[in-house]
């Protein structure tokens, strides 16, 4: 049982963890998306559409392109307007909602899923534990990626210093879309068996948003603390068994709560630093 | 190598910095750039380093006119800015800061390669360097002297040096100039912007000599002499501070009770009305902290702070404000000042008035009376920030000033200003502690003893000494250590 719940939880944190990967890599320039959650609702939709009409790893592929397309509506606002992040990002997400369900009126939102334990189900859970050592060796062992943090961490030191802001952002800001979308699409064609609904994202874009900080910013703590919140929802038959019911419903919001307070004491001992966004 | 020909730069808020200058900058030449504050020094290098684009002018690369967009080009072009804080970026290593300008300069390389490479130019330049250390743990001087490491790195022909001894120990200072020996050696051309003369005469090949956004004269080695530069500068040979003759104290206007706080043990000291107190330590004994008590932005964790007889202890600054404390920060811009605000509305900021709606003649009329007592380059209208650190600190003075206060805490008030700043807010200071009290917490030995009627000596957060007129600095000195 302890496997399958283990398995069972990395299933239903895949998600969650990509869209948190793109989420971090774009807070480690110096950025923060709330149009997350709507960027993964539209790529649920897209993708059941595009799969319906086509194949299901095109609908994939879809979801994950139409989350980078809509990214710019946030990228180009607040990296070359200077629009306020918090501002577009929110909009972003409402804007994106509404637009996953008009998409969801094209065509009947059903088609073929992806079947757990198929070939393209494995290899993208085999990308969700692989991309954050990807990134870790990106962002720390590449002059790109260390070019990519100083902006995070100063910047105006980083420009003075002749450093790329606005390119280095706006590429952050989509492929925090792209993999956006991929989540999305990840939960219409393999957590719901190619369905799209309304609401299909049950607000865990804002769970990937809260795990980034609650992994620091870190690739590899990231991967940890999704991996942790994708537990506690798969506890949750559990706690419901045990007649807490209500409790269950918020228990990995309330994780992550408590979890922020505790990693603050973790960072300082571990030479991390958060960006300032 | 590079000329800089009838260069002017406006900035928006219509303050002309740079009029018409022209300066060539030799390759294998240590130039000094002499001036006060505010005369313009900065800002052309800006220009030199792509940072800033001029209004009008030319600039000419080996006699090739070029035009900096920004920036990267000048960096590729063979041109290192180092400012006057040096801007390492906090949360990198320094392997990783150094590397990630070599990439942006178009000479980028392996970290393993970078890793031997500034063991061995760390030799050179006796410079002891971990790669690994995190920038933010580096003090300002180390800062300065990585900096100092990327030209060799980068193959840059020409370093520009904005203010680099600021921050810096002697020790520390005499370190850079090694380093700018060296550059010299391989044929670099320097530019060394300073307002300190002692460095001038040690260093400099050549001198340009600036006052108010103009070049107001020039002087080769042989010619360099002090009192002929000060001419320049500043018009007129300037005076120093007279110190004060001995006065009776009046009551006690400040008073800290065995105060303890973070690093501070059991404290006690007073200021009366009518005496300049001095406070004396090497930076990071307490210092901070003490104003930080005082200011009533850190709670005293035991003892008492008494502000004219009333207990003080509890109270927040606003309320200590109110009672007739002023402070002068060490900090001027996002402490002192608010950037952002223009000049006027920084004066009537910090007055207290208890009307709700905002009468902006009167905000005028205020800032108008309070910068009579200390006049500033600039108008009401300017944004703080585009104002030289000099002319900031006249503003902070003159407001605290014209609030009539009670106590003026003031902390290292002169630090990296220039000479004629320097005497004037000393000369504002003295003068108003015929009417108030003073303390005056400094790092600057010199300056307490020029302007001090009393001076407590501080070490590792206690008091340690006491010490009235004439000073025995040499005791003093020895105490800051003990």
């Amino acid at each position: 049982m302890a496997v399958e719940l283990l398995l069972g939880a990395l299933v239903s944190a895949v998600p969650i963890m990509l869209a948190a990967y793109g989420e971090m890599v774009l807070e480690r320039a110096g950025r923060v998306n709330l149009g997350v959650d709507g960027m993964m609702a539209l790529g649920a939709s897209v993708a059941v559409i595009v799969a319906s009409l086509t194949s299901p790893s095109l609908g994939l592929a879809a979801g994950a392109l139409a989350g980078a397309l809509i990214s710019l509506l946030y990228a180009v606002p607040v990296v070359y307007f200077r629009a306020d992040q918090v501002v577009a990002g929110l909009a972003l997400a409402f804007l994106s909602w509404g637009l996953a369900d008009l998409v969801a009126t094209l065509s009947v939102p059903l088609s073929a899923p992806i079947p757990q334990g198929s070939a393209l189900h494995l290899s993208l859970l085999l990308l969700a534990l692989l991309l954050p050592l990807v990134l870790w060796a990106f962002l720390y062992f590449t002059w790109a990626g260390v070019e990519l943090r100083a902006i995070g961490y100063d910047e105006k030191a980083a420009r003075n210093r002749g450093a790329r802001v606005e390119r280095t952002r706006t590429l952050s800001a989509l492929f925090g879309g792209l993999m956006a979308g991929l989540a999305g699409a990840y939960m219409s064609l393999v957590l719901y068996q190619g369905k799209y609904f309304a609401g299909i994202t049950s607000g865990w874009g804002w769970l990937a948003v809260g795990s980034v900080i609650l992994g620091y910013w870190h690739p590899l703590g990231v991967a940890l603390s999704t991996y942790a919140i994708g537990l506690v929802l798969s506890l949750r038959p559990y706690l419901e068994a045990l007649g807490l019911g209500p409790l269950s419903v918020s228990a990995p919001y309330l994780v992550v709560i408590l979890a922020l307070a505790l990693s603050s004491l973790l960072t300082r001992r571990l030479r991390l630093r958060p960006p300032t966004t | 190598m590079l000329l800089l020909e009838r260069v002017t730069v406006v900035y928006p808020n219509g303050l002309k910095a740079n009029d018409e200058v022209t300066v060539e900058i030799r390759g294998g030449e240590i130039l000094a750039l002499l001036g006060e504050n505010g005369a313009g020094k900065t800002t052309l290098a800006k220009v030199a380093a792509g940072l800033l684009r001029p209004t009008a002018g030319s600039i000419f690369l080996d006699g090739e006119e070029v035009r900096f967009e920004s920036y990267l080009q000048a960096l590729r072009r063979g041109i290192y800015y180092v400012s006057q804080e040096p801007q390492l970026i906090e949360g990198l290593t320094v392997l990783e800061d150094v590397g990630l300008t070599l990439e942006l300069g178009g000479r980028g390389r392996s970290r393993g390669e970078l890793r031997r490479e500034l063991a061995r130019l760390s030799a050179k330049v006796g410079l002891r360097l971990e790669p690994e250390a995190l920038c933010e743990d580096l003090s300002a001087g180390e800062r300065q002297r990585v900096e100092a490491l990327k030209p060799f790195l980068l193959g840059s022909r020409i370093v520009i040096f904005d203010e680099p001894t600021t921050h810096m120990s002697p020790l520390e200072a005499r370190a850079l100039g090694e380093i700018m020996r060296e550059m010299r050696r391989e044929g670099k051309g320097i530019v060394f912007i300073t307002h300190k003369m002692k460095e001038v005469l040690e260093l400099a090949d050549r001198v340009v000599v600036m006052r108010r956004g103009r070049v107001v004269g020039e002087l080769e080695r042989s010619r360099i002499d002090e009192a002929r530069l000060l001419e320049m500068m500043f018009g007129e040979v300037g005076r120093a501070a007279k110190s004060k003759g001995m006065r009776e104290p009046g009551e006690v206007l400040l008073e800290l009770r065995d105060v303890s706080a973070a690093k501070l043990r059991r404290v006690s000291l007073r200021v009366s009305r009518g005496e300049v107190v001095g406070v004396a330590g090497v930076a990071g004994n307490g210092q901070r902290e003490l104003f930080e008590v005082i200011a009533g932005l850190r709670r005293a964790e035991k003892g008492k702070v008494l502000l004219g007889g009333s207990d003080v202890t509890s109270k927040g600054p606003g309320e200590r404000a109110r009672l007739g404390l002023s402070l002068v920060p060490e900090d001027r811009l996002g402490w002192a000042l608010v950037p952002g605000l223009d000049v006027a509305t920084n004066v009537y900021f910090a007055l207290n008035h208890k009307r709700f709606f905002l009468d902006w003649r009167e905000v005028r009329r205020a800032a108008e009376s309070a910068l009579s007592l200390v006049p500033i380059v600039g108008s009401p209208s300017s944004r703080v920030e585009s104002l030289s650190g000099g002319n900031m600190q006249r503003l902070v003075l003159a407001r605290e000033l014209f609030r009539e206060p009670k106590v003026l805490v003031a902390m290292n008030p002169t630090a990296g200003l220039d000479h004629a700043t320097t005497v004037t807010v000393r000369e504002m200071i003295v003068k108003y502690s015929e009417r108030g009290g003073v303390l005056l917490i400094s790092e600057d030995l010199d300056e307490l003893a020029e302007m001090a009627d009393r001076i407590y000596v501080m070490s590792r957060g206690s008091i340690v000494g006491e010490h009235a007129k004439p000073f025995d600095l040499e005791k003093i000195a020895e105490q800051m250590v003990s």
